[in-house]
């Protein structure tokens, strides 16, 4: 039997709160860590957090059986994060030279096209 | 569905408790803050000892135990703490068989590199079987037992070439018998380069010394040159300034010639001590002063007169220091140096060559040229008449009691505890004396003289800490987001 595969609704409940807690986790010990440099990082690395998200997130994925296609807000927080990374490509993206202000357009299209992908 | 619930409360528990378990690993609520470290796991709080030519790689020892030998001196390590402490305790585990003096010091001036040292292990106290009174961390060994108690000794301490002191300084001031002051100023023409102390007499006198110096420019950045003057107790009685010369550059052109004038009237009679404080790219060419008691403390950078002189001229120099170093950093620095009647080849840049003196007292070395680096452990003058020793006699593994005719030696010192193979030491640093040599990281540094030329080794088990501040207060929580 696959590990993701339909189960009792317990399942959908823990991937849930596991999904939901590594990401507001994972959120918020970078922010930490941005504000207290090695906060976190000197004693373990907060991707793990990540991982676990990425790990949950799959599992809940498998559990849902409703589904609502929210095309508007997915569009609308693609291109929001879409210009965070332009922002941030634009300011670490130094070493880029003549690149950079295409590396930073490719960057701050990369969650539209990733969105696109994605819905097909 | 309980089950469920509970692991749901487990999930979001894990990262609350270790958010909370970080909290207070940061701003640590009881002011005290402890860093274990074994050589042989990493640390986020301690760098691996450095530079590697001085170290050999960490391996288990003939005990099993991990342990890094250090082979060379000094070796160093890097320590970066979260936050800002008030005291820091090092605990050092180490095997020593040989080795007779073994140190940590923490870096308190980054020009020229001064540490502030303190002693893990010195073998020479610990060996020598003279009769001994400790009260607390000051010993006191006898020749002959005279005294009996070590407030007797500090009460009434013995004329001051019969001490070797280790680690201590004596309170009584020090004095020089039918010392006349003098009118007249005399000159020392030579270049010396960046940070030096000198020790200096008064008496009925104001103490004036005029440095003349250059800014070289070879080093980006300010180069602003302080004289600060300490009396026999430590304590600052006076300081002087001068601004950079207005060429933040490193292009190597010189500035004009400056003047610092040092003048304090009126101070009492005794020992002062002079800071120059001054970046590497500051050359001082020379110094008039009426003192006639003028002697540097341990090190002379002796600087190359480039842009200065069209040829390097001659030094001499008087010490009664035992284990000297002479190192040059340019092919045009390399002589033949002349200690009494002994030859020094300096024959490479950048090596370090090593003199022990055999000849008792005050000894001359003649340099041909300047551009050497001296070090040493000692007084160092430029003419004879110049030279006096305020200091009792610092005893070093080059110390020799009976040939010097030392009949006490103080130590502010408590011997290293053992623990089956180890030795056990602790330093205490007050964090104010050092300095950060990046951003929030001390540099610490053990010493350990001769270990080179005897071939020995000193292996490093553990290096731990603890460091101490004020327990933290609801007031910290506004400063803390803020730093």
């Amino acid at each position: 039997m696959h590990i993701f595969s339909h189960g009792s609704a317990w399942q959908s409940t823990l991937a849930k709160t596991g999904f939901l807690t590594s990401l507001i986790s994972y959120l918020l010990f970078a922010l930490a860590e941005v504000l207290r440099p090695g906060f976190a990082s000197r004693y373990f690395s907060i991707h793990l957090f990540l991982l676990a998200a990425i790990i949950f997130g799959f599992w809940w994925a498998g559990r849902l059986k409703d589904f609502n296609d929210h095309w508007l807000i997915q569009h609308v927080c693609a291109i929001i994060f879409g210009v965070v990374l332009f922002v941030l490509t634009w300011r670490l993206g130094a070493g880029f030279a003549e690149y950079r202000i295409l590396m930073s357009l490719l960057a701050a299209a990369a969650p539209l096209i990733f969105l696109r992908i994605i819905r097909t | 569905m309980f089950l469920t619930r509970l692991l749901q409360l487990l999930i979001i528990a894990i990262p609350i408790a270790l958010f909370g378990w970080l909290l207070n690993q940061e701003i640590v609520p009881d002011g005290r803050f402890v860093i274990e470290h074994r050589i042989d796991q990493p640390s986020p709080f301690i760098d691996r000892l450095l530079p590697d030519a001085r170290v050999q790689i960490v391996q288990p020892d003939s005990a099993g135990d991990p342990v890094q030998p250090i082979i060379d001196d000094p070796v160093f390590f890097f320590v970066h703490p979260h936050r800002g402490f008030n005291t820091l305790e090092a605990e050092v585990w180490f095997k020593n068989e040989d080795n007779p003096i073994v140190e940590l010091g923490g870096l308190a001036q980054i020009n020229q590199e001064v540490y502030d040292l303190q002693p893990l292990q010195n073998k020479i106290i610990d060996d020598l079987a003279w009769p001994r009174l400790v009260d607390g961390d000051l010993i006191l060994l006898q020749r002959q037992p005279v005294y009996a108690s070590l407030a007797d000794f500090l009460a009434d301490p013995p004329p001051r070439h019969e001490i070797a002191a280790y680690q201590f300084q004596l309170d009584q001031p020090y004095l020089i018998k039918n010392y006349r002051p003098s009118s007249v100023p005399q000159t020392v023409e030579v270049s010396l380069r960046g940070f030096h102390e000198i020790k200096t007499y008064l008496k009925d006198e104001t103490l004036n010394f005029d440095f003349i110096f250059m800014d070289m420019n070879r080093e980006a950045g300010a180069d602003p040159v302080m004289a600060l003057v300490f009396n026999e107790q430590g304590r600052p009685v006076a300081e002087v300034r001068a601004a950079d010369d207005g060429n933040l550059s490193d292009d190597a052109r010189p500035g004009e010639r400056q003047q610092l004038n040092l003048n304090v009237p009126n101070l009492p009679e005794g020992v002062y001590k002079i800071e120059l404080r001054a970046p590497r790219d500051i050359f001082f060419r020379s110094f008039t002063t009426p003192q006639q008691k003028i002697v540097f403390l341990n090190n002379l950078y002796l600087a190359d007169e480039v842009g200065y002189q069209p040829a390097p001229r001659p030094v001499n120099l008087w010490t009664e220091a035992k284990d000297l170093g002479f190192q040059t950093h340019h092919v045009e620095g390399l002589q033949t140096i002349l200690v009494n009647q002994q030859r020094v080849d300096l024959s490479a840049p950048y090596e370090q060559y090593r003199h022990l003196v055999k000849d008792p007292g005050v000894v001359k070395i003649t340099l041909p040229k300047s551009d050497v680096i001296y070090q040493s452990n000692g007084h160092v003058a430029f003419s004879p008449d110049q030279f006096f020793n305020p200091d009792p006699v610092r005893l070093s593994p080059s110390t020799d009691l009976d040939k010097l005719d030392i009949n006490y030696v103080i130590a502010r010192y408590a011997p290293p505890a053992q623990a089956g193979d180890w030795y056990v030491a602790r330093a205490v640093f007050d964090t104010q004396k050092l300095v950060y040599v990046a951003d929030g990281t001390w540099k610490l540094a053990f010493s350990i003289p001769g270990i080179r030329e005897s071939g020995g080794r000193v292996d490093i088990g553990r290096i731990n800490l603890t460091l101490t501040r004020e327990p933290f207060s609801l007031r910290d929580i506004f400063n803390y987001f803020l730093k």
